[in-house]
C-alpha cells in the first residue's frame, strides 16, 4: 500500500482552553477564524487571536440561559449549523433583539436573528444591492422597501466566539429594508458597509435548532412577513369569479317562459267594492316552480289598483297567495311636473307544486284625490274604459337569490381583505416611513397625523 | 393551493348547490307570495313624493 | 516540469512542481527553501501553522473558470483583529492564483501587473501612500471601494509559494470590493507592490475534491 493512499486523518474540530477569569472550560469551534471568544460561564470577553488567550474585558456575570445553548447543532435548507456566538443587541438599551452566530467549517458563517418572537436566517451579501428607486432596493428580482431608516444600535452581551473583536457598547448605523418573506439590513461604521439578508423562519424550521413554541401568526407582524391573507384572497377572487359566472350562466340558461295572456278585466268606477275573476285551469308542469303573475292597467293615473292573487289547487284546494298593486301618480308643483309609480305590478309566488290551479284575482279601483274631496271618479271614469289585463309565466330563477348567493360569496373575501389591511398596517405601523399599498387603505385622520 | 383557498372553494360550492336548490324549488326568500298561511296584510296608499 | 530535491537542512523530499513557484516550505522541518541553479537552498524557518478549521487543505483539489487546479501551498496572515488563509493555486495550465479564506468567505484572486493600475487611490498605495476606506477606485470596468487598509503580518506558510513568506514579513494591504461581488487586494511591503483581483466564490462552486475532513462535521454535499 503506498503512504499517500491512507486517508488524512480528520482534523480535529475544536480547540479547548480555559478562560482566564473564571477558570471554566471554554470550546473554540471556530479555531483559525474565531478573533473574541465571550466566556460562556462569566461573560469576560477573551482575545484568542494568538496562541496565547487574553483576557480584554472581565466580567462577573451569571451566565443567562439562551434560548439556543452554544454547541447547539440544527439543519436548515440540508446543511448543518453549529451555534457559536450569541450577541445581545439594542437600540441604546431599548428595543432589543438577539443575535445567534452560526458555523459550518464548509459553509461559513449565518445567523439566526429574533426579536423575541420571530427568527430569521441571515446571510452576509458579498455583493451590494442596486437602488430601484429611492425607496426600493433590489437583489436580482427580489425587491426590498425601507422599512426602519439608519439609528445606531449597539451590543449589550457577548457570549460565544466571534470572527471579528466585538465587545459590549460596540456602536454601528443600521437600516433595514423588507420585501416579503426577506429583509435586508445594512450595517455600517467609518470603515465597512456590510449587507445582510435575511429570510423569516418558520416554527417548523426553529423547531430543529431545538427552539419550540415560536408563534406561526406572531403579532404585531415581523416586517418581512407575507400576509397569510393576501395569498388566498387572490386565488379566492378568482373562485368568486368563477362561481359568480357560473350562477350567471344558470340564470341566463334558466330564464324564465314566455308570459301568457290570461286574461283582460273592467275596472268598475265608484265605490263598487272588490271585483273578483277566476281565471284557469293553470297547468304548472315542473315539481315546484315559480309563478310569475303580472297585471297591467294601461289607464291608471292618479289612483292605485290593489290586486289579490289566490292560486288553488284543484286537486288539493291548498291556496298560494301574493298580493300586489299598481300606483300611478302626477302632478304639478313648484318645480314643475311630477309623476311616479307605474301602471303595472309584477309579484311572483315561490315553490308552487305541479298542479292545475284557479288564479282568483281581486282587484279594487281607487283614485287618489291629492288630498281634495273630489267627487268625479278620475281614472276610474266609465268613458275612460279602465281595465286590468293579466299574465302569467312560470319558471326562471329568482334575481333576488342571485343577489343573496354573491353577498354570500364575496362575504369571505371582504372579511379576508379586511384581515389583510389589518395585517399590513400591523406590520407596516412598525417602520419609520408611511405604509403603502393595503396598510394605506382606510386610514383615518389621526393616521395621518402621525 | 392553501387550506385558506380550499374552504373558501367549499362555501362556494356551498352557495352555488344552494342557489341551485332554490332554483329546482323555485323559492326565493324575497318572493311576494307562496303558500298561504293567513294573516293579514296592510298597505299605505298614496304618492311619496313630497 | 516537477523537480524533486531534497531539503539541505533535513534531507526529506521537496517538491518543486513549478517554474513560477521557486520557494516552498519543507513538509518535515519547515525550513524555507529557494530553488536556484546551484540546486535548492534553506532562507530561514517557518513558523509552525496555527490550529484552524478550515476547509481547505494542500492537495485539494478543484475546477475555476474552466481550469483544474490543485492547492500547492498556504500563507496565513495575521493583523490585529483576526488572521485568515492565503491558498495557492496551481492551475492545469501553468498559471497560479489565491484562494482567500477569511471569515468563513472565499476570494479566488488572480495577480495583475502593477504596471496596469490606473486609480489614482491605488496610485497612491504603490508610491508609499495609504488608502482610506470608502475612497472609490476603477480599475478594469468595476468601480471599487477600499473597504480596509492596514498593516498585515505573515505568520506561517507552508507547501509551494511564488515567493518567501517568512514569518514576522510585514506587509501593507488595501482590500477593495466592488458592487457585484468583485474584490482585490493591493500588497505593499519595503520593495514592492502587488496587485490581486477577482471575486467572492463559494467553495462548493470551485467543484472542489480532496477537502480537509473535519471531525463531528458531515463532508458537505458538493464535495466530489
Amino acid at each position: 500500500m503506498q503512504a499517500d493512499a491512507i486517508p488524512p486523518r480528520p482534523q480535529p474540530a475544536v480547540r479547548a482552553l480555559n478562560c482566564p477569569s473564571c477558570g471554566s472550560a471554554v470550546t473554540l469551534r471556530a479555531a483559525g477564524y474565531s478573533v473574541t471568544v465571550g466566556c460562556p460561564s462569566c461573560g469576560s470577553i477573551l482575545d484568542v487571536n494568538d496562541a496565547a488567550v487574553k483576557l480584554i474585558t472581565e466580567y462577573h456575570e451569571m451566565a443567562a440561559g439562551l434560548d439556543i445553548p452554544l454547541g447547539t447543532r440544527g439543519t436548515y435548507d440540508g446543511i448543518e449549523w453549529e451555534v457559536i456566538g450569541h450577541l445581545d443587541r439594542s437600540i441604546y438599551g431599548a428595543w432589543p433583539w438577539e443575535e445567534y452566530l452560526l458555523f459550518n467549517p464548509y459553509y461559513g458563517y449565518r445567523w439566526l436573528v429574533t426579536d423575541g418572537q420571530s427568527w430569521s436566517f441571515g446571510e452576509l451579501l458579498t455583493m451590494t444591492p442596486g437602488y430601484l428607486t429611492y425607496d426600493t432596493l433590489c437583489i436580482g428580482d427580489m425587491e426590498f422597501r425601507r422599512f426602519f431608516a439608519e439609528r445606531e444600535v449597539q451590543v449589550d452581551r457577548v457570549i460565544g466566539e466571534f470572527y471579528w473583536r466585538v465587545a459590549a457598547g460596540e456602536r454601528v448605523a443600521s437600516a433595514e429594508w423588507a420585501g416579503p418573506g426577506w429583509m435586508l439590513s445594512r450595517e455600517s461604521n467609518a470603515n465597512e458597509v456590510s449587507w445582510t439578508l435575511l429570510k423569516l423562519l418558520t416554527p417548523a424550521e426553529m423547531a430543529e435548532f431545538g427552539v419550540s413554541g415560536v408563534p406561526r401568526r406572531p403579532w404585531p407582524p415581523p416586517p418581512h412577513m407575507v400576509s397569510p391573507h393576501r395569498a388566498w384572497l387572490g386565488t379566492g377572487l378568482k373562485v368568486a369569479g368563477a362561481a359568480l359566472g357560473f350562477l350567471l350562466l344558470l340564470m341566463v340558461f334558466f330564464a324564465g317562459g314566455r308570459w301568457s295572456d290570461a286574461g283582460w278585466f273592467p275596472v268598475s268606477a265608484g265605490v263598487t267594492g272588490e271585483q273578483t275573476v277566476t281565471i284557469g285551469p293553470l297547468r304548472f308542469d315542473r315539481p315546484y316552480q315559480r309563478v310569475e303573475i303580472r297585471a297591467e292597467v294601461p289607464r291608471l293615473e292618479n289612483g292605485w289598483l290593489d290586486l289579490d292573487y289566490s292560486l288553488v289547487n284543484r286537486a288539493d284546494q291548498k291556496v298560494y297567495e301574493a298580493y300586489g298593486a299598481a300606483e300611478r301618480y302626477n302632478g304639478v308643483d313648484s318645480d314643475g311636473a311630477w309623476s311616479e309609480g307605474s301602471r303595472a305590478s309584477q309579484v311572483s309566488m315561490a315553490s308552487v307544486p305541479r298542479g292545475e290551479y284557479d288564479l282568483i284575482v281581486e282587484y279594487r279601483g281607487n283614485k287618489w284625490d291629492g288630498g281634495y274631496q273630489q267627487t268625479f271618479d278620475g281614472w276610474m271614469d266609465a268613458g275612460n274604459a279602465p281595465r286590468v289585463g293579466i299574465l302569467v309565466r312560470t319558471g326562471g330563477l329568482y334575481g333576488a337569490n342571485l343577489i343573496v348567493a354573491a353577498i354570500l360569496l364575496l362575504l369571505p373575501l371582504l372579511w379576508g381583505l379586511f384581515r389583510h389591511v389589518r395585517f399590513e398596517q400591523a406590520r407596516q405601523g412598525e417602520s419609520d416611513f408611511d405604509p403603502t399599498g393595503a396598510a394605506a387603505l382606510f386610514r383615518t385622520s389621526e393616521d395621518e397625523e402621525d | 393551493m392553501g387550506r385558506g383557498t380550499f374552504f373558501y372553494a367549499l362555501w362556494c360550492l356551498a352557495v352555488i348547490a344552494g342557489f341551485l336548490a332554490a332554483g329546482i324549488f323555485g323559492y326565493s326568500p324575497f318572493a311576494e307570495g307562496g303558500r298561504a298561511h293567513g294573516g293579514a296584510r296592510a298597505g299605505i296608499y298614496g304618492p311619496t313624493h313630497k | 516540469m516537477t523537480l524533486t530535491l531534497n531539503c539541505p537542512n533535513c534531507g526529506a523530499q521537496a517538491v518543486f512542481r513549478s517554474p513560477a513557484l521557486p520557494c516552498r516550505v519543507c513538509d518535515y522541518c519547515q525550513s524555507l527553501l529557494v530553488r536556484n541553479d546551484a540546486g535548492v537552498s534553506a532562507v530561514g524557518k517557518a513558523a509552525a501553522l496555527p490550529f484552524d478549521v478550515s476547509p481547505v487543505r494542500i492537495g485539494m483539489r478543484g475546477r475555476a473558470d474552466g481550469i483544474g487546479f490543485e492547492v500547492v501551498g498556504r500563507v496565513r496572515w495575521a493583523w490585529t483583529d483576526g488572521s485568515w488563509n492565503e491558498w495557492l493555486l496551481l492551475f492545469q495550465d501553468g498559471s497560479y492564483g489565491w484562494l482567500g479564506d477569511a471569515m468563513g468567505l472565499f476570494m479566488l484572486l488572480r495577480e495583475e501587473p502593477v504596471a496596469r493600475v490606473r486609480a489614482k487611490a491605488l496610485r497612491r498605495v504603490i508610491e508609499g501612500g495609504e488608502a482610506v476606506p470608502g475612497v472609490e477606485a476603477q480599475h478594469g470596468g468595476v468601480k471599487y471601494q477600499v473597504s480596509d487598509a492596514r498593516d498585515v503580518l505573515c505568520i506561517a506558510a507552508e507547501g509551494e509559494l511564488p515567493f518567501t513568506a517568512p514569518p514576522g514579513w510585514r506587509v501593507y494591504s488595501v482590500d477593495l470590493k466592488g458592487p457585484a461581488g468583485e474584490c482585490a487586494t493591493l500588497q505593499r511591503d519595503r520593495d514592492e507592490a502587488t496587485f490581486y483581483t477577482g471575486r467572492y466564490v463559494l467553495l462548493g462552486d470551485l467543484e472542489p475534491s480532496g477537502l480537509r475532513a473535519i471531525e463531528g462535521w458531515g463532508m458537505p454535499a458538493y464535495a466530489s
